[in-house]
């Protein structure tokens, strides 16, 4: 069966290098391409003109900011976005409780699971 | 009147008093005043209470049933051997007679002011309830003015019990977020020291050591009120151990610096590694060889603090490098720490022994900042 993830282009938004760097090694494996891992969304929208991603996966939190706006504007880009958080639900506001979600720590498996259903329904 | 006065001056005692006053003037062996507690009628709360009662251990309010009728049919009520309900409560005081008035707030009963007798020498007639009747006027605005009392306090106890959770709830989320991220750091290192590890007691050695440098600092962080750590106990801690005090190979050297969660977490960490391989290869192994580290902390042309840390080995001769699996460290010193924390670092391993060098800004970031902002 040929796998939908492979080749494609994944940003990854996360502040602590472990996770991040946890992130992209699993992400490597099942063969996709890592954009980043970037630790703000500064560098993340920079990333952006020269990089358009397929999906992204974000850290809510980054440092004392959020990741909101960025997930906006990935979003307005039609770009499927992932949030990773450490916290619970109810923290999340409003417009993003629908978002797909993961809570850490995620397991490859849930990461690639989440993944392959966001690309799947993700208007690519 | 006295009853007046007292209360004018003493609004929030006025039904206690009221109370006092008919007990003391041999009105009555026990006296009460219960409020309504719930809008169906059935349930009192007793706002004072004095003579034979008040002394009873344990002691009780009026049977309820006996004020239900007393409201429900708005008028005076006498009880003579009132019976079960109501001489169950109270312990060796048994109710000879009971009266039983009811006072108003506008138009409806809110209250019974209510008489006993626990003997057959005081009986109440209708002089009592013509007294009691004018009485109950001051029950009413006892009433008024415990009623308000009541209000603000169950008011403000409210507040506080959802402030109280407000804040409990924030403490929480705090705490899983950092017990979150706390697991998903020890996966990662875990599955790098498997990967850089000689063998599996290698590897369990190192990763019980990693965790061991973690957890030292989440001691340290739960210990200091401020959520800070200071950088040289830190240092020592890390040091000590491994048994290596101060002494003339080993110098500890710096301004007093204080850490945020994340920086201590990630330099503790480096000093971890750093001192696990001078412990194998460097100049904690080797006799005459010398450990020197100092900081200082200097402004940075953005006005930030940067803390400048030097970790000089000298004295080791030239160590042969043997298989350099364990990248661990190294990938911590020169791509963690820059990542994390924006800091530049330089690691060398040439003779003489191992030089690191680690600048990285020290402002309070993200984690301390959280856990202080329900207060602010």
């Amino acid at each position: 069966m040929r796998d939908r993830l492979k080749g494609k282009r994944i940003l990854v938004v996360e502040d602590d290098y472990f996770i991040a760097a946890d992130l992209t090694r699993a992400l490597q494996r099942d063969q996709m391409i890592v954009i980043g891992p970037v630790a703000s969304a500064a560098e993340a929208n920079e990333t952006l003109a020269d990089h358009p991603p397929d999906a992204a996966i974000l850290d809510i939190e980054l440092g004392s900011k959020t990741s909101y706006r960025l997930a906006d504007r990935l979003m307005e880009k039609r770009v499927p976005v992932l949030f990773v958080t450490g916290y619970d639900g109810w923290h999340l506001p409003e417009p993003y409780l629908s978002q797909p979600r993961l809570t850490k720590p995620a397991g490859d498996k849930e990461l690639i699971s989440a993944l392959r259903q966001m690309i799947r329904s993700g208007p690519c | 009147m006295l009853l007046a006065s007292a209360l004018a001056k003493q609004p929030e005692r006025a039904a206690q008093d009221l109370c006092d006053l008919l007990v003391d003037s041999d009105l009555a062996h026990s006296a009460g005043i219960s409020v309504l507690a719930g809008s169906d009628r059935q349930r009192f709360r007793e706002i004072a209470l004095a003579g034979a009662w008040s002394r009873a251990r344990g002691a009780r309010s009026l049977g309820a049933q006996s004020c239900h009728r007393a409201i429900t049919q708005d008028r005076p009520l006498l009880l003579e051997q009132p019976g079960p309900h109501c001489s169950e409560a109270r312990g060796g005081a048994p109710v000879h007679e009971a009266l039983l008035v009811p006072f108003h707030h506008g138009a409806s009963p809110v209250g019974i002011i209510w008489l006993l007798s626990h003997d057959e020498r005081r009986a109440f007639d209708s002089e009592d309830l013509r007294l009691m009747g004018s009485l109950s006027r001051f029950a009413s605005a006892a009433y008024r003015v415990n009623a308000i009392a009541h209000v603000e306090r169950q008011q403000s106890f409210a507040q506080a019990a959802r402030q109280s959770m407000e804040r409990q709830k924030v403490l929480v989320a705090e705490l899983q977020h950092r017990v979150r991220n706390m697991l998903s750091i020890v996966r990662y290192v875990f599955s790098r020291t498997v990967e850089t590890s000689a063998d599996i007691e290698d590897a369990s050695m190192h990763f019980k050591g990693r965790l061991d440098a973690l957890a030292r600092t989440q001691v340290i962080v739960a210990q200091s009120p401020s959520g800070l750590i200071d950088l040289e106990v830190m240092i020592r801690d890390e040091l000590l151990s491994v048994g290596q005090g101060d002494g003339a190979t080993l110098i500890i050297d710096g301004p007093p610096v204080q850490l945020d969660t994340v920086a201590a977490e990630n330099i503790g960490l480096a000093i971890h590694e750093l001192t696990m391989n001078a412990i194998k290869f460097g100049a904690l192994r080797v006799p005459g060889a010398t450990l020197d580290i100092r900081w200082s902390v200097n402004m940075d042309e953005r006005a930030r603090r940067i803390l400048n840390l030097r970790w000089i080995e000298t004295g080791v001769p030239i160590v042969p490098v043997v298989g350099q699996r364990d990248g661990f460290g190294k990938e911590l010193i020169e791509k963690a720490l820059p990542y994390r924390l924006g800091a530049e670092t330089r690691l060398d391993i040439h003779g003489g022994g191992v030089r690191c060098v680690i600048s990285t800004p020290i402002e309070t970031r993200g984690a301390a900042a959280a856990m202080e902002a329900p207060d602010a």
